[in-house]
């Protein structure tokens, strides 16, 4: 990639995000040094940089346990085993938030076996079926109850506290460990998955 | 089951003796029917520890299989019901397209993964035999798709069954589910809860007032999908709609369910109802000319393609809920809908037809059905 002012190598890329859509600019070292650029130190919460090199890197992204591409599954849409998600999740998680329209976690339905096998185990196997389960039961409270205030208010045509409830569900949802979502280099060039019902 | 037949090569045995062909059960009359003709809710659920099926060589995905059968086989789905069990890459052409047909089964599930491999995918469909309310896809695009297919507005009901069938099944098995993404499947269009509600809606009065849209839109807001009778790409055909979410993580099932039947469902009915209203009171005699001209058809036409006989037993049965007509009954109406579809009319016939003969036969099943029908006085 060459760098847009000066034709030379380039190897930062920054992206910015303008309303919905990702711009790009491709500059090297020094011109990016040149317009106040680094990937060190902080930068506007618009903009991102994104070395060239580390791009490249998650191009050639591929699942350890089946050899699925990150490529291969833009081309199809289709994930390849379980494993897929852990291994593309940093750049799955802001694709399926799209797609999901704004949904980051499960809440819902847990498999009873894994939940029931929580009691009874010992500390350590707790731990890690804790790590399965997350923190889904006690959001999953809460996002029901607000769930059911959400609807009524959409029945009620209260729209206003519609929005209020929303908001507070959407922070709940993100209010987790979760890092902050790096854009999803790829935005716009259609690698949106959904397909309808299949 | 020694039962044989005709369109069937060599007179073999028939795998799908226990389905009722004249009889579509969630075809029958239920709550809100006259606008609601059925609900369904499917769940997508994957096995750990085994690829996806798109990306499984053919081995793994018979050891999938394999593992299931033993599972599922005469599992009871449906309580005090033993399913049955059937090897979709064993079945005729015809059988499957006929479980197609029926919605016990996509499209997909029948053709098999690449072109040419129907009779070599290894595949099945579980179905409780004969109520058919629930079934469950084994190896279509995920391992498992747990299905309920209930007459009339009962999403209820189909959460229920298909919530318990899925609990059975998950005490044999270990399924592919994350924290922060739920159930994994193989598209990610579907993970979190893995489910679909659907309602199939029949909503003639609106497209003959031009109002098909608004519900569209309202459905749009709500995130949700439109699609003709037989799902995914199929335009709206006889004027029957399904109504759908397309959004599987982060709302619980519950509150999914509780958006479509407190808001947008019974709107569309009551929207449905009073552009029915409209026409009887405002529209008399565009609705009675309708449906009337559809009834003459019905009753007099020599050939008739599915796609109209669709559309003029939709008006038909407009006029059955609004009383223009006399007997029978509009759960006759509705079971002709199944019946007019080329698999059903080669199995109730006992012949295999070719499409010419096809339109003559629906042609003439259905006048002989409809012979009785009246205007009301
Ligand atoms: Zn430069
Ligand atoms: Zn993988």
């Amino acid at each position: 990639m060459k760098c847009d002012r000066c034709g030379r190598e380039a190897t930062i890329e920054e992206v910015t995000k303008v309303g919905q859509t990702y711009v790009y600019k491709h500059l090297c070292e020094s011109c990016a040094a040149g317009e106040g650029l680094s990937t060190s130190g902080s930068q506007p919460t618009t903009t991102t940089l994104v070395t060239v090199k580390a791009r490249a890197a998650a191009q050639t992204l591929a699942c350890p346990n089946c050899g699925l591409s990150f490529a291969g599954f833009r081309e199809t849409g289709r994930l390849g085993c379980p494993a897929c998600y852990d291994a593309f999740e940093d750049r799955l998680g802001p694709m399926i938030e799209r797609a999901q329209e704004g949904g980051t976690h499960h809440v819902g339905k847990t498999p009873k076996r894994l939940l029931a096998s929580v009691e009874g185990a010992g500390p350590e196997r707790r731990r890690a079926i804790e790590r399965v389960l997350g923190e889904s039961k006690q959001r999953l409270e809460k996002l029901e109850q607000l769930g059911r205030q959400l609807q009524s208010a959409l029945a009620g045509e209260r729209f206003e506290q519609a929005a209020i409830i929303r908001d507070e569900m959407r922070r709940l949802r993100e209010g987790t460990c979760e890092p902050e979502a790096t854009p999803e280099t790829g935005a716009g060039e259609g690698g949106e998955t959904r397909h309808g019902d299949h | 089951m020694g039962i044989t037949d005709p369109t069937r090569p060599g007179g073999r045995p028939n795998p799908l003796a226990k389905l009722e062909v004249e009889r579509t059960p969630w075809l029958q009359q239920a709550e809100a029917s006259d606008v609601v003709v059925s609900s369904r809710v499917r769940l997508a659920r994957n096995l750990a520890g085994f690829r996806f099926v798109n990306r499984a060589e053919h081995d793994d995905r018979t050891a999938v299989l394999e593992l299931l059968r033993d599972r599922l086989d005469r599992a009871e789905l449906t309580p005090g019901v033993p399913a049955q069990w059937l090897d979709i890459h064993t079945l005729d052409r015809l059988d499957r397209d006929l479980l197609v047909e029926r919605h016990l089964i996509s499209p997909q599930h029948a053709r098999g993964m690449n072109s040419g491999s129907a009779r070599t995918d290894p595949r099945a469909v579980v179905v409780s035999l004969p109520d058919e309310g629930v079934s469950v896809m084994v190896n279509e695009e995920d391992h498992l798709r747990l299905q309920s297919l209930r007459p009339g507005l009962a999403l209820e009901r189909a959460l229920t069954d298909v919530d318990s069938v899925d609990d059975g099944i998950e005490q044999s098995v270990d399924y592919a589910y994350s924290a922060r993404f739920g159930y994994l499947t193989a598209c990610p269009t579907n993970v979190g809860t893995g489910i679909r509600f659907s309602v199939m809606l029949h909503l003639p009065a609106l497209r003959m007032l031009g109002e098909v849209e608004k519900v569209k839109r309202a459905a749009g807001d709500m995130s949700l999908a439109v699609r003709g009778f037989w799902g995914e790409g199929s335009e709206a055909e006889g004027d029957f709609y399904q109504l759908s979410n397309q959004t599987t993580l982060g709302r619980t099932e519950r509150v999914m369910l509780d958006g479509l039947q407190r808001t947008i469902v019974p709107r569309v009915i009551d929207f449905e109802r009073r552009a029915r209203e409209r026409l009887l009171s405002q529209r008399r005699l565009l609705l009675e000319d309708t449906v009337y001209r559809s009834l003459g058809i019905l009753q007099q036409a020599r050939r008739m393609t599915t796609g109209e006989a669709m559309q003029r037993l939709s008006e038909l049965r407009l006029g059955g809920t609004l009383g223009l007509i006399r007997t029978p009954l509009l759960e006759t109406v509705s079971q002709l809908l199944m019946l007019i579809h080329p698999a059903h009319l080669q199995r109730v016939t006992g012949r295999s037809l070719a499409q010419d003969e096809r339109r003559a036969e629906r042609a003439s099943i259905l006048r002989a059905r409809l012979a009785d029908v009246s205007v009301a006085p």
